[in-house]
C-alpha cells in the first residue's frame, strides 16, 4: 500500500467513524447500533413486566412489591438528595481503597515476576490468602476497626489488591522477549528498556486487572457497609431492611448496579485512551 | 565484483563458531554449531540458507551479540563482539515494531536510545520515512499497516541508526510473494546496488527461500544441519542491477546447483 492511493482512503475514514461512534455510544449503552440498544430496552421492559406478574402472583407487596413501586421510591430518595449522599460517601470509600491497592498491588506484582525470591516468598502468601473471600473478613475486622471508615476501606483494599498483584505479574511474564531484544539491539540500555518497553507492554494487562478490581471492590464494599458503616449505599439497604422499607431497598440494591456499570464503563473508556493499541478495553471483546 | 570485494579488508570476522545445547550431564547433547567461521567485507551482501533447524539464526543472533556462542568469536571491525552495538543493525522475521509507538515513534527509537538531540532526531526519522515510502503514515499505529508497511517500518527503523552491518533474520518471509518481490528490489537499493561497492552497506541475511537469496546476495553461505556448519561457499555474480535476472539461465542453473546441495538436508529437516 502506497502512501496516497486513492482507493483506500474511504475505508480507513469509515473505520475512524465508526470506531469513534462505537466508542462513545459503546460505553453507555454496551452495544454499538441503535437495533441492539433496543434489544436490551425490550428485554429489561420483558424482565419488569415478569417480575411485575410475579408480584402480583405473591400477592405480598412486602415480599416483592411492583417495580413501579420500586422506581418511585428510587426517585423519591434521588430528589431528596439522600441517594447522592450515600452514593458520595461509598464512592470516597472506594477511591481511597482502591488507589492504595493500585499503589500496592502493582509494584508487588511486578517484584513477584521480577525477583524469584519475592515470588517464592510473597507469592505464596498472596496466592494462599487470595481464596478467602473479602466477607469472610468481615467480622474480625469488626473487632479491629470497629463500625467506622477503616472497615469498608480494609474490605476493598482486600477485594481490590489481588487482581492488581495478578495482572501486573502476568504481564511481565508475558511480555515478548523479542521486543526487549530488539531494543537492545538498537542502543537501548535497562531503563529505557523498561521505560519504553516493558511499562507499555504490561499497560494492557494492568488495566485489565483493573477493571477486574473495581468490580471486585464494588462488591466488597456493600458487603463491608452492610454490617460494618454507619452510612453508605451497602448500610442504605441495611437500613432499609430494618425500617421494612421493601421498595426502597430494592431501589437501592439496583442503584448500585447502575453505579457499577457506570464506574466499569467509564473505566473502559480510560482503557481506549491510555491504551488504543489494547484489546483489554474493547466492549464484550466484540464491539469494535 | 565479488573478487572486488574479497580483496578489501574484512569487516566481519567469525572464527570457529560452536553453540551446544543441553551442557553439563544431560546425555544427549545437542551441537547446533560446529566450527563456522567465514569473514565479510566491507559492502557485501551475504545470504545464509539452509533447511530448517540448521542453526542460521542462531548464528545471526550470535553475531548481533544477543546470543552467545559455546566457543569461538565473532568480531566487528576487529573487535570482539560481546553485546548489542548500534553498529549491528538487526530484523527479524516478525517484524516486532512496538505497537505502543507510531511510526515515527517506532523509528526514532533507536536514535533516542543513544541520546542524540531532538532536532536530529526529526531529521534522521523524516529521511528514514521518506526512503521507505512511510510519509503520512508517521502518525499510524503499527496495528493500522499493512504487512508490507510495517515491514518498511521495521527496516527504516534499523537504519535510523546507520548501522554498518545489517543483520537481517528472513525479513521477508511473512509477507505475501507479490509485495515480498517488490521489497526484494527495495532493499537492494537500499543496500546500494546502483552505487559503487565502496557507498555500500554489509549484509547478513538469512533466508530459506534459495532464489531470494540468488536474486539478493553477491555471496550464499549455504549450511547443513546436524550438526550446523557451512557446507558451501558459493560466489553469485549475477551482473547487477539484478531487476531482470530472475528470468536469465544462469539465474536458473545457480538456484538449482544449490537445491541439489540442500535436497538431502531439507528432506532429513521435513522427517523430524
Amino acid at each position: 500500500m502506497r502512501p496516497g492511493n486513492s482507493d483506500q482512503e474511504p475505508v480507513v475514514a469509515l473505520q475512524a467513524v465508526d470506531l469513534k461512534r462505537s466508542r462513545w455510544a459503546g460505553v453507555f449503552i454496551g452495544f454499538d447500533g441503535v437495533h441492539r440498544a433496543l434489544t436490551v430496552l425490550r428485554s429489561l421492559l420483558a424482565a419488569m413486566l415478569l417480575w411485575w406478574l410475579v408480584g402480583i402472583l405473591a400477592g405480598n407487596p412486602l415480599l416483592l412489591p411492583s417495580p413501579f413501586t420500586v422506581l418511585d421510591n428510587w426517585w423519591r430518595l434521588l430528589v431528596s438528595g439522600q441517594l447522592l449522599e450515600e452514593t458520595l460517601v461509598s464512592l470516597q470509600r472506594l477511591a481511597i481503597a482502591y488507589t492504595f491497592a493500585a499503589i500496592v498491588g502493582i509494584p508487588v506484582g511486578f517484584a513477584m515476576a521480577n525477583w524469584r525470591i519475592v515470588d517464592l516468598t510473597v507469592g505464596f502468601v498472596v496466592n494462599s490468602i487470595r481464596p478467602i473471600s473479602g466477607i469472610a473478613w468481615i467480622p474480625i475486622a469488626i473487632v479491629w476497626f470497629g463500625v467506622g471508615e477503616e472497615l469498608p476501606i480494609f474490605i476493598i483494599f482486600y477485594g481490590a489488591v489481588f487482581p492488581f498483584i495478578l495482572n501486573a505479574h502476568a504481564s511481565l511474564l508475558d511480555i515478548d522477549k523479542r521486543l526487549i531484544l530488539v531494543a537492545r539491539t538498537l542502543g537501548a540500555g535497562r531503563v529505557r528498556i523498561f521505560l519504553t518497553v516493558v511499562l507499555p507492554f504490561s499497560i494492557p494487562y494492568v488495566l485489565t486487572g483493573a477493571r477486574i478490581a473495581l468490580g471486585l471492590a464494588w462488591m466488597s464494599i456493600i458487603a463491608a457497609e452492610l454490617l460494618g458503616a454507619p452510612n453508605g449505599l451497602g448500610f442504605s439497604i441495611q437500613y432499609m431492611r430494618l425500617v421494612q422499607q421493601t421498595p426502597a431497598m430494592l431501589a437501592w440494591i439496583f442503584w448500585v448496579g447502575v453505579v457499577g456499570y457506570a464506574l466499569d464503563a467509564l473505566l473502559r473508556l480510560a482503557v481506549q485512551t491510555l491504551a488504543p493499541w489494547s484489546e483489554a478495553g474493547r466492549l464484550g471483546g466484540k464491539a469494535r | 565484483m565479488t573478487t572486488e570485494n574479497t580483496a578489501t579488508e574484512a569487516l566481519l570476522t567469525i572464527e570457529n563458531i560452536q553453540k551446544l545445547y543441553g551442557e553439563g550431564g544431560r546425555a544427549a547433547e545437542l551441537v547446533a554449531l560446529r566450527d563456522v567461521s567465514f569473514t565479510v567485507p566491507e559492502g557485501q551482501f551475504c545470504a545464509i540458507v539452509g533447511p530448517s533447524g540448521c542453526g542460521k539464526s542462531t548464528l545471526l543472533n550470535i553475531i548481533a551479540g544477543i546470543d552467545f556462542p559455546s566457543s569461538g568469536l565473532a568480531s566487528l571491525s576487529g573487535s570482539r563482539i560481546l553485546g548489542p552495538d548500534p553498529r549491528l543493525g538487526v530484523m527479524f522475521q516478525q517484524y516486532h515494531l512496538f505497537p505502543w509507538m507510531t511510526v515515527r515513534g517506532n523509528i526514532e527509537f533507536g536514535p533516542r536510545s543513544r541520546g542524540l538531540p531532538r532536532a536530529k532526531v526529526g531529521d534522521l526519522s523524516k529521511r528514514q520515512i521518506a526512503r521507505v515510502g512511510l510519509s503520512g503514515f508517521e502518525e499510524r499505529y503499527p496495528h493500522e499497516l499493512s504487512g508490507g508497511m510495517q515491514q518498511r517500518c521495521a527496516l527504516a527503523r534499523m537504519l535510523a541508526n546507520d548501522p554498518v552491518v545489517l543483520l537481517m533474520d528472513e525479513p521477508l518471509a511473512a509477507v505475501d510473494a507479490q509485495t515480498r518481490s517488490i521489497l526484494q528490489e527495495e532493499l537492494l537499493e537500499i543496500w546500494g546496488e546502483s552505487r559503487p561497492a565502496s557507498e555500500r552497506k554489509t549484509v547478513l541475511f538469512v533466508t530459506h527461500a534459495i532464489d531470494e537469496a540468488v536474486f539478493l546476495a553477491d555471496r550464499i553461505l549455504v549450511m547443513g544441519r546436524r550438526p550446523g556448519r557451512i557446507i558451501a561457499d558459493i560466489p553469485c555474480t549475477l551482473k547487477r542491477p539484478r531487476r531482470e535476472a530472475r528470468r536469465t539461465r544462469d539465474f536458473v542453473e545457480l538456484t538449482e546447483s544449490i537445491w541439489d546441495l540442500l535436497h538431502d538436508q531439507a528432506a532429513d529437516a521435513t522427517r523430524q
